[in-house]
């Protein structure tokens, strides 16, 4: 009889074993809440950058900025994601080789010595990379142009025109009114109204009044697809949507949006958009440009945007 | 009686071999969601040339809820030149009609759609008037209770710049998730559709569900397609697979993530649970020969559709396997065949495929970051019971639905929201 009630209770108790952890969680209500959503999200490419400065500005609304206007960097405690120290500098040279704070430059500068900046690199003014650099995210209000080698780990904002002549890795997103590749460069995003390669003309500013191949309409691809403009130019009027690769090169101007499940190649002469207009490129694997190349509005890849002028 | 316990057990080896299926489909959607290539939404692109969109919020009775959403809608941040918003007031008989034309006054881009008299209820209905009257080459449908984000207008209506795409559909999440049991175990079960399911049918190229709320479709599809069929309750699963035997696709928008109100009572649970299966079943009578038929699927889209367009149908064979078994255990026939093999498979069966849907569910919580919500798993067991029961009985709807051509009437799922 004993070994009855003894094997009843066990069976109840293996019963509601796998009971007991929810009715913890539904009197504990540990993660009761639903998943969060933010009701003003959008889509904003230069959400990075502009959310940095909007803290910064807000954390310096009392603040007179003529009162950094010293030999000496000034360092002040500010609540940006928390409370932290900030420097301000009005010279590259009282910058030391690393900085661990957020760094302000109140005016143009010119970065002659190697710098590792660990956290934001603010220039009020322009700034030009003359030598190595490495940043965790950079803001310039006026115009940047680099010189040297810079890597940046999260994100570029520049509100004037971006210039890129050494080598570059600009890191997660990109944002400039406009950008000038000139140099090696690579990045996951970028957005500006114009980002070229080339001073040159190229398909969508020159005169075709030879034969030119038109398309019209929109193109949902399966598979992948290449598109040639090296022996006649070629017009897409309309976007390309395909689940394959695209590799597209020569004068080829393509209006529309160009996006592809795999990679994107550009190459010689390709030109995506229309001037005044924002259209993009997006891939979900990598996004490769080689040679003359030029596009109004935004480049996007989930793996790695790599441009060679 | 010989006959009739070979026909018990061959329904009994039939139902196991039409759960295999499902357990393998539920195993492949969660192996691909956590391990294997995700396919990208259309969110990323950016594009001043945005389509004309005409968003349809079907009401009945929505005084509760009508302001939230419209608050919201009117704070997108979707070009209102290109937008009109036109809510679908259904034969309302609180203050519905009232709010509309406060709303109407304030923004012209507000054009409320009032249905009284003789026009017959329902949203489907309802869809098709306003049809009628929408000018976007887009149309976008949100329920009357969600709460879409500013951007959330461009996400879905971006994705028909591919001209593959002729319905796009966002993820839904109840607000209300830590209400009671009830809606935590909704929550949970939508973090498995939407996470899991959903997504790993679109990374798959299979076939992404509609779902009639949160979603989209183009206007001159379903047009030219000849609108909703009005003795159909589930609009949303006919459009699916109206689009994908005509040679389109749906998109699905993970990222296009929505709040709604679940339903906080089990009354009003089992009535909408009835009627979505009910309408279901009334697509799968409908679409079941034409998606084998179907040129314009593959044969896994053909596979997934079928299993999809049976989701509803699965609850009333298990119920009948319930039975099943009962009538064999009482007959002493309980063994259905003597082969070890077989013995194997069934403990197999017992011990992996039962856990399948656990296992979805689970990693799409531990997607979304909510592992404490894992532990609520096991409760699930009563929600299949539940599911099971009401389920059927939608199936048994939408068979005299079938037989006997009735007059189908609409019915609104309770709001619980303090207005």
């Amino acid at each position: 009889m004993p070994e009855v009630v003894l094997l009843l209770a066990l069976f109840f108790i293996l019963l509601f074993l796998p009971f007991v952890p929810p009715l913890i969680e539904l009197l504990l209500k540990r993660d009761a809440k639903p998943i969060p959503i933010d009701l003003e999200r959008k889509k904003e490419p230069d959400y990075f950058g502009k959310s940095f400065i909007n803290l910064l500005a807000t954390a310096l609304k009392d603040l007179k900025i003529q009162e950094v206007e010293k030999p000496n960097p000034v360092y002040l405690k500010l609540k940006l994601n928390g409370e932290e120290w900030v420097g301000f500098l009005n010279d590259e040279k009282l910058a030391e080789s690393t900085m661990d704070t957020p760094v302000i430059f109140t005016k143009d500068t010119v970065f002659l010595q190697n710098h590792k900046f660990k956290r934001e690199l603010v220039v009020l003014g322009n700034a030009v990379f003359k030598n190595t650099c490495v940043a965790r995210s950079l803001y310039v209000k006026g115009d940047c142009v680099i010189e040297a080698p810079v890597r940046i780990a999260r994100w570029v904002h520049v509100e004037g025109t971006l210039i890129a002549k050494s080598n570059a890795d600009l890191g997660v997103s990109v944002y400039a009114r406009e950008m000038k590749i000139r140099g090696w460069t690579t990045f996951k995003r970028a957005y500006a109204k114009k980002i070229d390669t080339s001073d040159e003309p190229l398909i969508d500013k020159e005169n075709n009044t030879g034969s030119v191949i038109n398309l019209k309409g929109n193109f949902g691809i399966t598979g992948s697809i290449t598109i040639g403009g090296k022996e006649r130019p070629v017009f897409v009027d309309g976007d390309i949507f395909c689940d394959g690769a695209a590799q597209i090169e020569g004068d080829v101007w393509i209006k529309g949006n160009v996006f592809s499940q795999e990679s994107i190649t550009l190459k010689d002469g390709v030109v995506i958009g229309i001037e005044g207009k924002v259209k993009s490129v997006v891939a979900r694997g990598e996004i490769l440009i080689k040679g003359p190349f030029r596009i109004y509005g935004y480049i996007h890849s989930e793996k790695r945007v790599e441009a060679s002028p | 009686m010989g006959l009739l316990i070979f026909l018990l057990k061959a329904y009994m080896v039939f139902l196991m071999l039409v759960l295999l299926l499902y357990i393998v489909r539920h195993y492949t959607f969660t192996l691909n969601r956590a391990l294997g290539k995700q396919r990208l939404y259309y969110q990323d692109v950016l594009d001043e040339d945005l389509p004309t969109v005409s968003v349809l919020v079907p009401m009945h009775n929505e005084e509760k809820v009508a302001r939230h959403i419209l608050d919201l809608l009117v704070a997108s941040d979707y070009p209102k030149e290109k937008l009109e918003i036109i809510p679908i007031n259904d034969h309302s008989t609180d203050k519905t009609k009232e709010i509309l034309e406060e709303y109407a006054q304030k923004y012209p881009f507000i054009r409320p759609l009032h249905r009284y008299g003789d026009l017959p209820r329902g949203k489907q209905n309802g869809l098709n008037d306003a049809l009628k009257i929408a000018k976007g080459e887009v149309i976008i449908v949100y329920d009357a209770d969600y709460l879409p984000p500013k951007g959330q207008i461009r996400t879905l209506a971006i994705a028909f710049k591919d001209p593959r795409v002729g319905a796009v559909m966002g993820r839904v999440v109840p607000i209300n998730a830590g209400k009671n049991l009830l809606t935590r175990l909704l929550d949970i079960e939508r973090a498995g559709g939407y996470q899991v399911d959903q997504q790993a049918r679109y990374n798959l190229n299979l076939i992404p569900q509609y779902g009639g709320t949160v979603g989209g479709f183009r206007k001159s599809v379903v047009m030219e397609l000849g609108g909703f069929d009005p003795r159909i309750l589930a609009e949303d699963t006919e459009l699916t697979y109206k689009i994908y035997l005509n040679g389109y696709k749906v998109a699905y928008a993970n990222s296009a993530e929505c709040y709604e109100e679940a339903p906080e009572d089990w009354n009003a649970r089992a009535r909408q649970l009835r009627r979505w299966s009910r309408g279901h079943n009334q697509v799968m009578f409908k679409y079941f020969i034409p998606t084998i038929l179907s040129k314009n699927l593959n044969f896994w889209q053909k596979i997934d559709g079928l299993l999809l367009l049976a989701i509803y149908m699965q609850p009333f064979l298990i119920f009948l396997g319930l039975l099943d078994s009962l009538l064999l255990f009482f007959l002493g026939e309980m063994e259905i065949t003597s082969s070890y093999l077989f013995l194997l498979f069934m403990f197999a069966h017992n011990s992996f495929g039962n856990f399948a849907p656990f296992f979805e569910i689970g990693t799409a919580l531990v997607l979304d970051g909510a592992k404490q919500k894992v532990f609520l798993l096991p409760l699930m067991f009563f929600e299949f019971i539940f599911n099971i029961i009401y389920a059927s009985l939608g199936f048994f709807d939408a068979l005299i639905d079938l037989i006997t051509k009735r007059t189908i009437l609409w019915q609104k799922t309770e709001r619980f929201r303090n207005a």
